[in-house]
């Protein structure tokens, strides 16, 4: 007989894996099969996580259909279980999984579309912070190009060549029930939330790479020259007050000092 | 056992489960209710939802109800996790806090799932250590739910109200009656429900589930799912009926997951509970308690809207 921590570690594997039998013989049931109840769990775990999967990806499942959505979210579940119980992480690799998955590969809008949904639920499960005044800027010549800028941090991004956010906001406006027909469009996308809302930008290529890059932790200095590189005459000041008049800031980062 | 589970920290009235497509309509129509439970998990970011349960709570009283801490697991509690519940519970200041029987973390995959654990001495132990672990984390004694059961155990030594009376003795913990879970187990497993609630430790239970089920047919006769989707059934009215008389008033719960109804309908589920409390605890003669259940006014109606939404 195993110990618990082994019967338990099986029993996880035989779920996921669908090879029940293997541990059957530790369970009983009067007059009934103990692999066929025990594989009510298995069906549990793979139908629970399907749902919470639909529910952050609602417009990809219709996009997909049903039916291959749930095809494509059993093998990422069987692939890429949750590690812990807080599921409003689970689902930030379900796009590029998405991406790599042999039967969508001739339709990577899917994939896409995914990534802007992550990019919504991550956006309202983040939090609000009060944003900094436009007194700061002042700071920013005491450190130049090497300071940072803290962003909201319900700031999202995200690239389509497609037209994702009318189909998706057409799909949440008709409660699921219509889908605006595709147009190829490269769209690069902000996303943040306002309280319960959720709002949308659409971003001219330097300005994307400005806010991405300074979301991603890095200076000034590197956010301006990956915003030059698409568009010379990119005005760093100007371009610096908008976010902080847009209440997109909330703070500065200025390098250590050294003495 | 020597002292009553401090029970009263819930209203011994009928609570709902809040769920977040209710959430904007408790905000705006602030319907009454005796209290809301909601489930620990959702809130463990600082998103939407938070600042809306934040709101929530300066009207209404909360319990939070656990589903992923594994209190059952071998490989013991995910301290992690234990410490996400304690800043959601210092957040929200619950009334009560609550967990499963049950495991759901193994080889390090979270399977969504409540599964069971057996009946015997090694897992008493683990489980009693991993409680005691996330009392003294929380600061404060928790409730443990009986679990629906599809499958026993070929190691288990002892029957399950003996096991949590057990646990209740060793660590000082509540329980969390589910009376759905005790009759989907009965049916599925085959032991009888009424002795099941007659042998737990009454002081101990500190509150009350009731849900529907549903039933699926298996080559081996129809089996009960515990899927959170439908009305309270009869016989589970019934047997709630019965543990109200030998438990005397507890703090209640509707919960309801999968295909969830509009709030009205949780709502009604919950006076009907209440309405169910009232006969038995005063024995009145205004509502026989042998036809309560089905002696209500219909849920559509507008008195009935009315009462709820007054």
């Amino acid at each position: 007989m195993l110990d618990l921590l082994h019967l338990q570690k099986k029993t996880a594997r035989a779920l996921l894996n669908g090879e029940i039998t293997a541990i059957a013989g530790e369970f009983s049931v009067k007059n009934a099969d103990p692999a066929r109840r025990l594989s009510i769990f298995s069906n549990n775990t793979f139908s629970s996580l399907t749902a919470v999967l639909k529910s952050v990806f609602p417009v990809t499942a219709r996009l997909a259909d049903d039916r291959f959505f749930d095809y494509a979210a059993h093998a990422f579940i069987a692939a890429e279980p949750p590690r812990e119980a807080r599921l409003s992480q689970y689902g930030a690799t379900f796009p590029r999984f998405l991406a790599k998955f042999p039967p969508c590969c001739g339709f990577p809008i899917i994939a896409q579309m995914a990534g802007l949904e992550w990019a919504i639920v991550s956006s309202l499960n983040a939090a609000e912070e009060p944003p900094a005044p436009v007194s700061m800027l002042e700071h920013l010549h005491r450190a130049g190009g090497k300071a940072r800028l803290h962003l909201r941090p319900n700031l999202y991004f995200t690239i389509s060549r497609w037209n994702l956010i009318s189909v998706w906001i057409d799909h949440k406006a008709s409660g699921g029930k219509s889908l605006r027909p595709l147009e190829r469009r490269t769209s690069r996308i902000a996303v943040m939330r306002h309280g319960e809302d959720i709002q949308f930008l659409s971003l001219e290529p330097a300005r994307f790479a400005f806010w991405r890059t300074l979301a991603g932790g890095m200076t000034l200095e590197q956010a301006m020259s990956r915003a030059v590189a698409r568009e010379p005459l990119f005005d760093l000041v100007s371009e610096t007050l908008l976010l902080f008049r847009a209440g997109l800031v909330t703070g500065i980062g200025f390098p250590a000092m050294n003495h | 056992m020597s002292a009553a589970f401090p029970h009263r920290s819930l209203p011994p009235v009928a609570g709902i489960g809040l769920r977040s497509p209710h959430m904007r309509e408790v905000l705006t129509r602030q319907p009454s209710a005796g209290w809301l439970e909601v489930h620990a998990e959702n809130y463990m970011n600082r998103g939407a939802a938070v600042s809306a349960l934040e709101k929530i709570r300066e009207s209404y009283t909360l319990s939070m109800h656990g589903v992923g801490l594994s209190l059952g697991s071998a490989e013991g509690i995910d301290r992690s996790h234990l410490k996400r519940l304690k800043e959601v519970c210092d957040r929200f200041a619950p009334a009560m806090v609550s967990e499963h029987l049950a495991w759901c973390v193994g080889d390090g995959v979270y399977l969504n799932d409540l599964l069971p654990v057996p009946h015997d001495e090694e897992t008493l132990q683990i489980v009693a250590r991993n409680i005691e672990t996330a009392q003294d984390a929380l600061k404060r004694p928790i409730l443990v739910e009986n679990l629906s059961s599809y499958v026993g155990f070929t190691r288990s030594t002892m029957e399950e109200p003996e096991f949590l009376a057990a646990l209740v003795e060793r660590t000082g913990c509540g329980l969390l009656l589910d009376i759905n879970n005790v009759f989907v187990s009965a049916h599925n497993t085959g032991f009888n429900a009424e002795a099941y609630i007659a042998a737990l430790p009454a002081k101990a239970i500190g509150e009350i589930h009731l849900a529907g089920h549903a039933a699926n047919a298996t080559p081996d006769g129809p089996v009960l799912i515990d899927n959170h989707g439908s009305y309270v059934s009869a016989e589970v009215w019934s047997l709630y009926a019965s543990a109200t008389r030998r438990f005397g008033k507890r703090p209640t719960l509707i919960e309801w997951d999968s295909d969830l109804p509009s709030l009205e309908t949780l709502l009604g589920e919950a006076m009907r509970a209440d309405k169910l409390l009232k006969a038995v605890t005063f024995r009145s003669p205004e509502y026989p308690t042998a036809a309560l259940p089905m002696d209500l006014p219909d849920r559509y109606s507008d008195v009935y809207r009315e009462q709820v939404y007054a």
